[in-house]
């Protein structure tokens, strides 16, 4: 049991450096320096503290949308409205923070709360309507999501915008600490979804919806992230070049052909996993 | 109704109709997928492909039909492609399609990038539009002249082959033998059908259909690519196809209902309503009208 795990987790490593490299070969060959760019992708993140730092500050959003994801996973519930979610709650809390007359030391705790409350409406109202209408919860988590999108910029661009531009430096220094928009950044800058939630999903599903394993996957697919980043700075390649990576990572480790294949199993277990019997169910999952 | 209130409602449906096209094919696509049991996820990207390969087929050729048919390989390419993802390397369907739609909107910009320096727009780019369709005789009518001509071409096609889909499904042999496997893959795979290339040609199918509906966003709806145009329109198609339960004039009844909430939310936004609150409109409406069918669903459910 310890050994198939260890075998699933050094392939799911391989097919990662393999990922990585199909993406991210072509696309260097076409610059003047490959070398380097491949340099500044994988060693780059770990050459200076900052930005080291910069993939666990990344990586604590996505671990929370992965938990999410893998919570609503684990129960059968396909509600994708993780991403509109991550963005009404960062909204939510900047809002609160600005608005409400608060003492410094209940700004984040406050502004987190109510952050997470108006946040997840956007994944509660999807599972309520199924639940007591089975309506379909993909479809109108989707649709949350654009829903939360345009209303929150409504709330933005009529109610925050002046104020904002005064008051949010000092006010959400005051309330730091908190979770990517107290703790990253120093004002509500996002005019489209933000994309974590999505991140969030691969991350979920990297883990196999194990709440543990989440903390690793989370802290890969952000330390892409800020390589993606870097690259981008410095050479002429834009860092969408990591949402291909993430699909096919998605693509790769979902895949039981890839996964629970006998063969390449025996091949990563060593002689040891060769008396194992062949995993039987490689096709247990139909299309529904 | 006022002669003026009946021209006004006349004047407003090839608005209607526009934003309908694009929702209309790509939701065309998904009733074929998800008839054949295998709910095409990936239309969005697919769409968002499809409008890209259509700017650029368009601007390397200077032909608007090779844009389009562009637009109809790569869809139908990406349609095998996950078919490809599921049948092959065994992946979870869903997955597979959000896995597409994240890879096409960042494929799409890296692309663009490449070709043109911009991330963004496409607007360095010389791409063609597909034209619209003035039809003589009825042209000229007063009210018959604004409803039935003057459209893009690729509505005409659109509402066209809502029949066509329809016939498609429930008289030929292979659209019979498609439901088959939809409503159960194993009864069917006994019965000596193929299922995996059922299967497969439904996913190409479908994704031609939202590679066309894409074709009409860069190529008809405006006349560029820019980054993510496809903003959830498959999404949408999606929630028009569950609303459609299963039928093709179901599909393009509910498409057009939705096409309807988004144009009168462009026209208030005309008239000084906030422009944000209006675009989420095409987002909440679908919601409702699918808590509204399946209300409806749970009490004839609860009557007999």
């Amino acid at each position: 049991m310890i050994r198939s795990a260890l075998a699933s987790l050094v392939m799911t490593a391989i097919l990662l450096v393999l990922v990585v490299g199909i993406v991210l070969v072509p696309i260097a060959m076409r610059l003047p320096d490959p070398l380097a760019v491949l340099d500044m992708f994988v060693f780059g993140p770990f050459r200076n503290p900052r930005h080291a730092g910069n993939i666990v500050e990344m990586a604590t959003p996505a671990m929370l949308c992965g938990l999410a994801v893998a919570i609503m996973f684990r129960a059968g519930i396909f509600n994708l409205g993780v991403e509109g979610a991550f963005f009404l709650g960062g909204l939510a809390t900047v809002a609160t923070v600005l608005v409400v007359p608060l003492p410094a030391f209940a700004m984040a705790p406050v502004g987190l709360l109510v952050g997470a409350v108006v946040g997840s409406s956007i994944c509660a109202v999807p599972g309520y309507l199924k639940a007591r209408y089975e309506a379909s919860e993909l479809v109108s988590s989707l649709m949350l999501n654009f829903a939360a999108l345009f209303v929150g910029l409504f709330v933005v661009n009529y109610f925050l915008r002046d104020p904002a531009a005064q008051l949010i430096g000092g006010l959400i220094a005051a309330g730091a600490g908190g979770i990517e928009m107290l703790g990253l950044y120093q004002r509500f800058s996002w005019q489209s979804l933000p994309g974590n939630g999505w991140t969030g999903v691969v991350a979920a599903i990297l883990a196999r919806d194990n709440p543990i394993l989440i903390i690793p996957a989370a802290l890969f697919l952000s330390y892409l992230q800020v390589g993606g980043d870097l690259i981008a700075r410095n050479f002429d390649v834009p860092s969408e070049a990591v949402g291909l990576i993430q699909a096919l990572v998605l693509l790769v480790v979902t895949s039981s052909a890839i996964m629970r294949n006998p063969r390449l199993m025996r091949l990563v277990q060593g002689r040891g996993g060769a008396a194992r019997p062949a995993e039987p169910k490689t096709a247990e999952r139909s299309p529904a | 109704m006022t002669d003026l209130d009946l021209m006004g409602l006349v004047a407003f449906v090839p608005a209607i109709l526009r934003v309908t096209t694009p929702v209309l094919l790509a939701a065309l696509g998904v009733l074929i997928s998800d008839r054949a049991g295998v709910l095409n996820i990936g239309v969005e990207g697919m769409m968002l492909t499809g409008a890209f390969a259509g700017v650029v087929a368009s601007a390397a050729t200077g032909s608007a039909a090779a844009g389009l048919l562009a637009a109809i390989l790569v869809g139908g390419l990406l349609g095998a492609l996950l078919a490809g993802a599921v049948h092959v390397l065994k992946s979870d369907l869903i997955l597979s399609g959000i896995a597409l739609n994240i890879a096409a909107a960042a494929g799409t910009t890296l692309l663009l990038f490449l070709m043109t320096g911009d991330k963004g727009m496409s607007g360095s780019l010389a791409s063609q539009v597909l034209p619209k369709v003035t039809i003589p005789g009825i042209a000229e009518l007063p009210v018959l002249g604004t409803l039935l001509s003057g459209h893009h071409v690729l509505t005409y096609a659109a509402f066209l082959a809502v029949p066509g889909v329809g016939l498609f499904l429930t008289r030929t042999p292979f659209g019979l033998r498609l439901r088959a496997v939809g409503e159960s893959p194993e009864s069917a795979a006994i019965a000596g059908i193929d299922v995996v290339r059922v299967q497969t040609v439904a996913l190409v199918v479908s994704g031609a259909f939202a590679g066309t509906g894409g074709a009409f966003l860069s190529m008809g709806y405006v006349s560029w690519f820019s980054q993510d145009m496809s903003a959830g329109r498959g999404f949408i198609a999606l929630a028009a196809e569950v609303m459609g339960h299963g039928s093709a004039s179901g599909t393009m009844f509910a498409s057009l209902l939705l096409g309807a909430a988004e144009a009168i939310a462009v026209a208030l936004q005309g008239r000084g309503l906030p422009s944000e609150l209006m675009q989420s409109v095409p987002y909440i409406v679908p919601v409702i009208a699918l808590v509204v069918y399946a209300r409806r669903r749970q009490r004839r459910l609860a009557r007999t």
